[in-house]
């Protein structure tokens, strides 16, 4: 711990193990807070929701004992990082006072407010944060089931899927065609399909010079996008293809047998094959009744409680938060704020609108990246994006600046991850 | 370890339970409105909330070495703030600062940097 920690820490009151609590037991009581899914939102929902009241019951509901972190997994992919880098685990959030299960949320009822584990435990709350992430909606995609991931990996949930596509883009031989196909919005992590497609070009560029990837978008606009051009037609151009809806783009039907894909018009083959598909809230939120007819969740653009079911916070990619992005940044800062928000309902307080901001880099080559930003304000029936702030890198910029955003985009990760993980 | 929520929260407290202290629980103030004056924003809590988005960069404790995003530890309420409203009036800069602070009124840029410099009064 640097000194300056320790001089600030002393200054602030602390003790060198816990946190000057906001809340009392007087102003919360001993309320049970039961957090689901502990990824970027939940891990930080539940560290917080125990740092300002320390009092309170705060268990983590996650099933993994080793998260797999989304973002720079697109790296493994390119073959630039190794897939332990991604892992983190729960001693971190356990040692805050955080009562880690390792299980599966089965059912939620938001009457009786009664959690129920796969193996038949039950948690009662009194508030219930769910930051459950994204399930894949099997069968948007005619073709595209359970089974199809291992002949055509989504690699959209990390682990043993981003290993996969990794694997079969190594295996692939030069001259081979990588296709991947990008869903319509909204989707977990909108730029991520075009970091993904420059980091695989740029592997086929250096490692199979004779290859190509094809990229088939359902969608013309999409996150970055002049960066991303830019980038691709100075550092791909014969080994990246995007086509967007209006050119034939949007892939209807896939086949795991032959590796096809079909649009509209066409039908494209593919060596590796790469379906990013069409996304819905987890299912947790499906049965614990927060979902629409959408399949993402309507929250409360302050407390993020859902519009549906009174005492449960959805929080993170399943909520609909738009226009603010489906990203980890966006993620980590809602369960702050979720956390602030519940503990001042249980204290009997007004929720406080407020302002976020989320930042996304993506890489766009080895050591070259740009960035999105976005300011949002919360409050009352919405929340709206800050219309003269945020935007994105410069065009036309000089490399040392691409090269200033891929360090800082792994000083990010090194941030994000220890802030929610410890 | 827990150094950066003890960190938020260490600071939060220091302006969270005074304010509360003082004026009791504010009113939620205007849907998605601004915050203009820092009294307002001390009455009502809001430094921590608004500081929400520093810190997922900014994490303090970090190895000091891996600066390529500066560090604010240890930096005073009036350095932070000069340099959030020298961000929030440039509209060319090379990072993603002046494309954040533009979206801040100068009272909430305020807030933020009183309170993220909190450990120090």
């Amino acid at each position: 711990m640097p000194s300056a920690m320790t001089r600030r820490g002393l200054i602030a009151g602390l003790s060198a193990t816990g946190v000057l609590p906001l809340f009392s037991e007087a102003q919360t009581g001993s309320a049970r807070i039961v957090v689901i899914g502990g990824g970027f939102g939940g891990a930080t929902a539940a560290r917080t929701m125990k740092a300002l009241a320390p009092r309170l019951s705060v268990t983590l509901v996650e099933p993994r004992e080793t998260y797999v972190a989304c973002p720079f997994s697109n790296l493994v992919i390119g073959g630039m990082r190794e897939i332990m880098d991604q892992g983190f685990r729960y001693n971190g959030v356990a040692a805050t006072g955080v009562e880690v299960i390792r299980a599966r949320a089965d059912a939620v009822d938001p009457t009786t407010q009664i959690v129920t584990l796969e193996g038949g435990e039950t948690l009662s709350y009194d508030r219930l944060i769910l930051s459950p992430g994204v399930d894949i909606r099997w069968g948007a995609i005619a073709g595209y089931g359970r089974t199809a991931i291992r002949r055509m990996p989504h690699a959209w949930k990390a682990g043993a899927q981003t290993v996969l596509l990794r694997q079969q883009l190594r295996e692939m031989e030069d001259g081979g065609t990588v296709v991947m196909s990008v869903p319509p919005a909204p989707y977990r992590c909108p730029p991520g399909p075009y970091e993904r497609a420059s980091l695989i070009a740029n592997y086929l560029k250096r490692e199979k010079p004779r290859s190509k990837l094809v990229v088939l978008d359902a969608k013309d606009g999409f996150s970055k996008k002049p960066l991303f051009l830019e980038a691709w037609s100075e550092r791909y151009p014969d080994h990246l293809e995007w086509r967007g809806a209006s050119d034939d783009g949007r892939v209807s039907r896939v086949d795991p047998e032959t590796l096809t894909f079909e649009t509209d018009f066409d039908t494209v083959q593919a060596d590796v094959a790469n379906v990013i598909p069409p996304q819905k809230a987890s299912q947790i939120a499906d049965r614990a009744g927060v979902t629409d007819a959408t399949g993402w969740c309507p929250v409360d653009p302050v407390t993020f409680e859902s519009t549906r079911q009174p005492n449960i916070h959805v929080i993170g990619d399943a909520a609909i938060m738009a226009p603010m992005p489906k990203s980890a940044f966006a993620a980590n800062a809602q369960g702050k704020v979720c956390a602030i928000q519940v503990a001042r309902l249980l204290a009997g307080q007004a929720p406080q609108p407020t302002v976020l901001a989320n930042t996304c880099y993506s890489y766009v080559g080895a050591e070259a990246a740009v960035s999105v930003v976005g300011v949002y304000r919360l409050g009352g029936t919405a929340i709206s994006e800050v219309s003269d702030a945020g935007g994105i890198s410069p065009l036309a910029a000089a490399p040392a600046i691409r090269q200033a955003e891929a360090a800082q985009a792994n000083h990010w990760f090194g941030a994000i991850t220890s802030e929610t993980f410890g | 370890m827990t150094t950066s929520l003890r960190t938020f929260f260490g600071l939060a407290s220091l302006f969270w339970v005074t304010g509360l202290a003082a004026c009791g629980p504010g009113p939620a103030g205007e849907a998605g409105g601004s915050i203009t004056s820092a009294s307002q924003g001390h009455a009502t809590g809001m430094a921590a909330a608004l500081s929400a988005s520093c810190s997922g960069c900014h994490m303090a404790g970090l190895d000091r070495s891996a600066d390529a995003i500066p560090s604010i530890e240890g930096l005073d309420a009036g350095t932070l703030k000069a340099s959030l409203a020298a961000y929030r009036a440039d509209d060319v800069g090379d990072t993603v600062m002046h494309r954040i602070a533009r979206g801040y009124t100068e009272a909430e840029l305020d807030l933020i940097a009183d309170y993220l410099a909190g450990g120090e009064r």
